[in-house]
């Protein structure tokens, strides 16, 4: 038999198996697209917070590492499974950029051994590693500063140890944990819910529930009879490595419930991070140790936030307070808009007060517990605060500022008797100062456009300038605002010189945006209309806002103010900056470069790169490989003279239905199905060449005969999927390859054409490449070029200009077939090019 | 002196523009253009361009007459009423009273230039041999009304032979 599969082709059964080995290819290549958008907004929201000094400590920035790190792990084993063993280093390199980041961390300390209960009245900010952050703060304002604060007493994280040991519980935790694959982040959440219930289940010990029980009742002793709420104090953030949690809060407990309320604190510190960690530096579970406050709750009438300098204008000479009716918690989650109040630093005067209407308020329920009540309707727009009230809080917040050296952020509470309250105060967080636009109160500005996405902040004046292709980079004048449709990484080669960037899609994660952030350019993606403006038209970019006005406008310029003094711990900072590094710098950005290779891969940004590169480039070449295409797809019936394979790549296999065409109204993927409208828009000659007219060999250029290379030697094919297209098109004597990835998000999308050979002389076939080349750049396309092969690809554009462009790219393929045998000139070369970019509707540069 | 064959006397193809057979009128006329522009007064390349098949098949040559035959506009109704024969035509000069616009007639010419070429094309009637002599290219080009003919060797079509430099072959000869 095998004689008649030999003239036959493959059994059915040999087609799908290998029909289906592509597919299981492309899926996985689907899996790995959809795992590096999803790392890469993880990178691109590491970078804000950064940006904006918002990572919140080494145990923040440790929790992202490890999602980010996961995250590259499931994206090399998807490269590995599509690309093959070739990238098992890619294993060895996250390892080695892993252990850098893991280095800068500082090491565990042994939780100290103190009181299982501490009262505030002995407390101060020394015994920090003791009882955490929280409680020796409000232990340092009650008795080292005398300032108001109500009543309460610390549970040390010497406790906690207690509770541990006293029910075995790290012999436990640690046979949960033997059970874990570090690979799969799923199973560190189950093991974080099993060891949070573990923890829950267990009963707090004799001595130390009498100690809490004892420094309960002393508190509701000298109580006023408002309730109590119990806090965690996390033990060593921001200057040592602990773990965040998520930072539990009960308000208003019984005494009944309050050791299960301590233990569900305890056990909220297990994240599926802290976890992580734990396995991956055979640390113990004492490295998680908690502190917990308990403390009484002013009933409160009004209470909000003080911040000693205002974030959004630190150089403002006042104290900012928000305030609202009730508890506060519904200023922090952002319920109500507050009353906001500015008290002058350097007099006692209130420079400046907004009421606003608060039609509620949260506050105690006598049963246990809050509920939210109605404002009466004569109370809603009365001021939180009176002036005197407001004087007293910016003396309080002052001293404390003062006291701690840095500006702080501190949460007060007025009671129903309007005595005032400070409950925490911490290291106010300043955003790096960044220019912003302070129009002229007696200027109408003229917005040119707006509702641009900030990338980052900063103004930058200056002409605007349009770049078509990052071939044309050479020509970016410096000092010019540039727009460009094509956010690609190379534009980090003049990035020092211009003075904004605006690129008309692209969204907060991209690589783009991480060189932006990190030189510090004023940014905005996502301004289509940019390309609108005409170039050399002087602009003044606002980048915080994502607004361009129209003219230049260096006096409008608010020059940055000057930086605050340094809030935290410097020490901390530093760790921070040396961790961030090796997770978001990107090195890896051209690919052509001897030096893009796994092993050069400095940061978890680089290999993600790498991978996204690599991961496109053999899905391209696991594709072409595939042998005996004719006979595993349908054709395309068109009245266009070309015979098309059609292979599917997200369905069965059609043909095993008894299907043998595809009409061109069937084809369902967007991306053939624009490309062919451009062919079909340009069409075929009207008139064929009559059939007795055979004509005669000539020697210009190359015969089909002779010019017939193995390698593209079967038909023209396409694998496709809804969002997918490979088309290898042979035309004549020139073979291009359309490779797409149409989706709703940018970030994916990606159009790349190769274009060899042809029928003509080298010296015309060489023309065509230009020419071809030229059209490309016109519509954003980057391109390398080497003799009569171009390639050219784009990227992170949206939906709709993707299809548009390959629209344009079918149109193109007619437009330009046979085309060499013409150029005989380069003169010739550019008539056509002229020609066509009228034709296809292209802007030139300076047009 | 021995007499040059025709393959010495022909201008090789890469002398001449050539366009596949699909390509328009406009396109012809700007690739004669630039030829225009690039003949030199030492050896001046004929108006001509090759027009090629998909497969680089020479399929037929358009010369100044085939280009003015696009060029031509169409005798207006009225006109081709009065004239049936174009002998009448080319008698009466007075086209405007019967409704010619030179206007309407540009327009016309517009929409004309983006016909195939293919519609204007004058095919490959014969060819001679590289090593055939001039006599025999004269006797050819007599009998079948040419002014060029293609010149084949090994099996391919490698110039193209004109009457003009047949002639003064010939003439270097018997004068």
């Amino acid at each position: 038999m095998s004689w008649f599969r030999n003239i036959f082709g493959r059994s059915q059964a040999e087609r799908l198996a290998v029909l289906q080995e592509i597919q299981d290819k492309f899926s996985v290549f689907r899996a790995l697209l959809d795992r590096h958008n999803h790392v890469l907004k993880l990178i691109s929201r590491l970078e804000e917070k950064q940006q904006n000094l918002e990572l919140g400590g080494i145990p923040a920035l440790w929790d992202e590492f490890v999602q980010i790190r996961q995250d590259t792990s499931e994206l090399i084993e998807r490269m590995i499974a599509l690309g093959g063993n070739g990238y098992a280093p890619l294993r060895a390199q996250l390892a080695v950029i892993s252990k850098q980041v893991e280095s800068f961390l500082p090491a565990g300390r042994p939780v100290p051994e103190d009181d299982f209960t501490i009262p505030f009245a002995r407390l101060g900010k020394e015994r920090t590693r003791s009882v955490g952050g929280k409680n020796a703060n409000l232990g340092e304002m009650k008795s080292r500063l005398g300032l108001p604060v109500p009543d309460g007493f610390a549970i040390s994280a010497w406790a906690y140890k207690h509770f541990l040991d006293a029910n075995h519980l790290q012999d436990k935790l640690r046979s949960l944990l033997a059970g874990v694959r570090i690979r799969k982040y799923q199973d560190l959440e189950v093991v974080s819910e099993e060891i949070q219930e573990t923890v829950n289940g267990k009963p707090v010990p004799d001595d130390l529930a009498a100690a809490i029980y004892q420094g309960f009742d002393q508190l509701a002793g000298r109580s006023r009879g408002a309730g109590f709420a119990l806090r965690s104090s996390a033990v060593g953030e921001d200057t040592d490595f602990t773990f965040a949690g998520q930072y539990l809060s009960f308000l208003n407990i019984r005494r009944e419930s309050l050791l299960d309320r301590y233990k569900a604190i305890l056990a909220s510190k297990f994240t599926p991070s802290a976890i992580y960690y734990l396995l991956s530096h055979s640390l113990s579970e004492m490295d998680l140790a908690m502190g917990v406050v308990c403390m009484e709750m002013v009933e409160a009438a009004a209470s909000g936030v003080v911040y000693t300098r205002d974030p959004v204008n630190p150089a403002g000479d006042y104290v900012l307070v928000n305030a609202i009716f009730g508890l506060g918690s519904y200023l922090v989650e952002g319920v109500l808009t507050p009353d906001v109040f500015q008290v002058s630093r350097t007099d006692p005067k209130v420079t400046f007060s907004r009421v606003a209407a608060k039609p509620v308020m949260l506050a105690l329920r006598p049963e246990g517990g809050v509920a939210e009540q109605p404002v009466p309707e004569a109370d809603q727009n009365r001021p939180s605060l009176s002036e005197a009230q407001l004087l007293l809080l910016a003396e309080y917040a002052l001293k404390l500022e003062a006291h701690y050296g840095s500006p702080q952020d501190i949460e007060w509470a007025l009671d129903s008797s309007g005595e005032l309250f400070l409950v925490q105060t911490r290291p106010l967080k300043l955003p790096r100062p960044r220019a912003t636009i302070r129009v002229p109160a007696d200027v109408q500005p003229a917005v040119l456009l707006e509702g641009g996405t900030p990338i980052c902040a900063g103004v930058g004046v200056g002409p605007v300038f349009h770049l078509f292709s990052v071939a044309d980079l050479e020509a970016v004048p410096p000092g010019s605002v540039l727009v460009t449709a094509h956010p690609s990484p190379k534009l980090v080669a003049v990035m020092h010189k211009i003075s904004a960037l605006v690129t008309m899609v692209g969204g907060s994660a991209s690589h783009l945006a991480t060189l932006a952030r990190e030189l510090n350019l004023p940014t905005v993606v996502g301004m289509p209309a940019a390309a609108g403006i005409p170039p050399g038209r002087e602009v003044t970019v606002d980048a915080g806002r994502g607004v361009i006005y129209e003219g230049s406008h260096p006096d409008w310029i608010a020059a940055p103010p000057a930086p605050a003094a340094a809030a935290g711990d410097a020490g901390a900072d530093a760790i921070l900056k040396n961790m961030i590094a090796p997770i978001v710098r990107l090195e890896a950005i051209s690919p052509g470069d001897a030096r893009f290779t796994a092993e050069n891969c400095g940061s978890l940004h680089d290999l993600i790169r790498f991978i996204h590169q690599k991961s496109m480039e053999e899905i391209f070449a696991a594709l072409k490989r595939t042998t005996h295409k004719d006979a595993l797809g349908l054709r395309l019936k068109t009245k266009i003279p070309l015979l098309i394979n059609i292979i599917y790549l997200d369905q069965g296999y059609r043909a095993s239905e008894g299907q043998r065409w595809v009409s061109e109204n069937a084809i369902d993927s967007p991306p053939l199905k624009a490309l062919w409208d451009g062919v079909l828009q340009e069409g075929w000659p009207q008139i064929a060449a009559p059939a007795d007219l055979k004509g005669f060999l000539a020697v210009v250029g190359t015969s089909l005969q002779e010019g017939h290379q193995p390698e593209f030697s079967e038909d023209s094919y396409a694998f496709l999927s809804r969002e997918y297209l490979l088309l290898n098109l042979r035309m004549g004597y020139h073979f291009s390859t359309i490779e797409a990835m149409v989706t709703p998000e940018p970030e994916k999308n990606y159009i790349r054409m190769q274009f060899k050979l042809g029928g003509a002389p080298l010296e015309r076939r060489i023309r065509r490449i230009w020419l071809l080349g030229e059209l490309m750049r016109l519509m954003g396309f980057e391109n390398s070029s080497q003799g009569d092969f171009l390639d050219s690809v784009i990227a992170y554009q949206g939906e709709a200009a993707m299809l548009e462009r390959l629209r344009l790219l079918g149109r193109i393929t007619i437009l330009t077939k046979q085309l060499d045998l013409t150029l005989s000139s380069d003169t010739r070369a550019r008539w056509y090019l002229n020609d066509f970019t009228r034709k296809l509707g292209l802007q030139t540069q300076g047009a | 002196m021995e007499m040059k064959r025709v393959g010495e006397l022909m201008m090789p193809l890469e002398a001449f523009p050539y366009i596949p057979y699909w390509f328009t009128l406009r396109q012809a006329l700007a690739e004669l253009e630039d030829a225009e522009q690039k003949r030199t007064p030492q050896k001046p390349v004929p108006w001509l361009i090759l027009v090629f098949s998909a497969q680089n098949h020479l399929l037929g040559i358009v010369r100044q007459r085939e280009i003015l035959q696009g060029l031509r506009p169409s005798l207006p109704g009225k006109l081709r009423d009065h004239y049936p024969n174009l002998v009448d035509l080319t008698a009466d000069l007075d086209l405007y009273r019967l409704g010619f616009s030179p206007d309407k007639a540009i327009q016309e010419l517009r929409n004309q230039v983006e016909r195939q070429i293919l519609e204007f094309m004058a095919p490959i009637q014969a060819t001679v041999d590289y090593d055939d002599y001039p006599l025999l290219v004269i006797y050819l080009m007599i009998d079948r009304n040419l002014t060029f003919v293609p010149v084949m060797q090994n099996g391919r079509i490698v110039g193209i032979a004109y009457m003009e430099d047949v002639l003064h072959e010939v003439i270097k000869h018997i004068v």
